[in-house]
């Protein structure tokens, strides 16, 4: 009886094994700002806030199937539709606000720039942790810059947690993204902070249609991530 | 199938047997109509459910569960399916409860110290002249029920009091059944926040403790009082965030800003409940705060105060 596999089925066996592992790589870890850097005498630190692609919304997570997440949405739908009617994205410029505050206590003043091309288009950039996934070399010249610090929120709204059909819990206050700082001659971060706030609203949540206790969380969460931001500068 | 359908129905009965988490810091806001708007003088007080100052620590509100793995059966049927997901809804609701209820009991253990020494203290000995107190023998249509729960940030170095207020419906043609309240409201109001790190509420003398409940006491009855006999002009000016001073994290609350004086920002939240938010930390010492009386809470308007 024939107990090894053959050559070529324990070369596929070997190549998805090295394919799926790949998929895991480590996410970036909180990297504290490096100051004495980021005031060093004529550096140029540019400055880009990118701001949530999407309207305020509902974030399920754990919804694990189709029809799942289908039913998730009908239980978040009303409160989605409050967040998407009162709250702008506008709401969050304080805490691009607190990010040049940051600098300006530090004594360093941000250029804001505006990218022509976005940054999930640079190409990527082959280094281990500490190092951008993108390639923001190319930007020195291009910008005239010495650093960047990027501020990218990516979600706000609410989020809620399901174990398939069923909420784990009340929909939170939400807002999601990451605060960095790119040195472009190297590409290294001076900077790296993942934001991902959640604001438990306080007593009863489901109150349509202004939900004032999620509304409430929302606004908590902002505040609690212009602290964060602050306290990271 | 029935097997799995029973356990999964005894599981989530058993499961709703446990503790249940205290729900009574809440109230829905019924507006009182212009025309039933009360005369000061007339206002009378009754306490309902509470004889003694009730004390309890600040709880964390998080009750989510962690994620876990459940299969359903599929060979249930589309009713099976649904009898497993209405159990398996039952068991984490359950789980939120006990989770919450657990909070509080912990909250409560950690400010003990406090409540030992707040003891059993009558509200009817906080309450100032200026108010007036009836048995529910002699409550009338002009009798504000109230129901105040006060709370110590666990350092015990803070109060706060959340009073619920409210005058039952007496209209003979209203569905009490759909609505009981001809008005409802809370106030939550907040004491200073020491600059210290000190147990301040344990320090001070029993006479400044009692001072410490009567001023929110009285200051939170200030507050209704003024509600329900329409001093409160708010505009229609949008909502901001105001700032509350706490222990870790500063506190927002959302709303418009419907009094000033120059203790207190007094806040109507986007629940219409009032919160009274203390203009600054406290250098001196809790009790040295002043009364407030009905006078002092003015409706929104710049306000001279001396440093």
């Amino acid at each position: 009886m024939n107990t090894l596999l053959k050559p070529s089925k324990l070369l596929i066996i070997v190549l998805a094994t090295l394919f799926i592992s790949a998929c895991g790589s480590t996410p970036q870890g909180f990297v504290p700002l490096v100051k004495n850097v980021v005031q060093a005498d004529n550096t140029k630190i540019g400055f880009v806030y990118i701001a949530p692609e999407d309207k305020a919304t509902t974030h399920i997570y754990g919804a694990g199937c189709l029809l799942c997440y289908g039913v998730a949405s009908a239980l978040t739908s009303s409160l989605d539709t409050h967040l998407e009617s009162t709250i702008s994205v506008d709401e969050l410029l304080v805490i691009k606000d607190a990010v040049i505050a940051g600098y300006s206590e530090l004594n360093v003043e941000l250029i804001e720039v505006n990218l022509t091309t976005p940054i999930t288009k640079l190409k990527k950039f082959k280094g281990e942790n500490g190092f951008a996934e993108k390639d923001f070399r190319v930007l020195k010249d291009k910008l005239g810059l010495d650093m960047l610090v990027v501020l990218s929120l990516d979600q706000h709204g609410a989020y809620r947690s399901f174990n398939n059909y069923v909420p784990n819990g009340d929909p939170q206050g939400y807002i999601a993204g990451t605060l960095y700082t790119v040195d472009l001659t190297t590409n290294g971060y001076i900077q790296y902070l993942s934001i991902a706030d959640r604001v438990q609203p306080q007593g009863e949540w489901d109150e349509p249609t202004a939900f004032p206790s999620v509304t409430t969380a929302y606004y908590q969460s902002i505040e609690n991530v212009k602290s964060l931001v602050t306290k990271s500068l | 199938m029935y097997k799995i359908i029973l356990t999964l129905f005894v599981m989530s009965a058993l499961s709703a047997c446990n503790s249940t988490p205290y729900r009574d810091d809440y109230a829905q806001h019924v507006q009182l109509k212009p025309t039933h708007q009360m005369q000061l003088s007339d206002i009378t007080i009754q306490f309902e459910e509470a004889e003694f100052v009730e004390l309890r620590g600040l709880y964390n509100h998080d009750d989510a569960m962690l994620g876990s793995a459940i299969m359903y059966d599929g060979s249930a049927g589309l009713a099976g399916m649904l009898v497993q997901i209405g159990a398996h809804a039952a068991m984490v609701n359950s789980g939120r409860d006990n989770k919450l209820s657990a909070q509080q009991k912990q909250a409560n253990k950690n400010i003990q110290l406090l409540l030992d020494r707040t003891g059993q203290l009558p509200l009817s000995t906080l309450v100032n002249n200026d108010s007036i107190v009836v048995a529910a023998a002699q409550s009338g249509d002009n009798t504000l029920r109230i129901k105040p729960i006060f709370f110590s940030n666990p350092k015990m170095s803070r109060l706060s009091l959340k009073l619920v207020a409210w005058l039952p419906n007496t209209d003979k043609k209203a569905n009490l059944k759909k609505s009981p309240f001809r008005y409802q409201n809370m106030v939550h109001i907040y004491g200073l926040l020491p600059e210290s790190d000190d147990s301040v509420l344990l320090d001070i003398t029993a006479d400044e403790l009692t001072e410490s409940y009567r001023h929110l006491f009285n200051t939170a009855i200030a507050i209704v009082k003024q509600d329900v006999t329409g001093k409160f002009k708010l505009t229609d000016a949008k909502a901001q965030s105001f700032i509350l001073k706490q222990d870790f994290r500063n506190t927002v609350i959302r709303g418009k800003l419907a009094a000033e004086d120059c203790n207190y920002q007094i806040v109507k939240n986007l629940r219409n409940w009032f919160i009274a938010i203390p203009k600054a930390t406290a250098n001196a010492s809790i009790a040295e705060t002043n009364d407030i009386d009905d006078k002092d809470i003015a409706p929104a308007n710049p306000t001279v105060c001396q440093s």
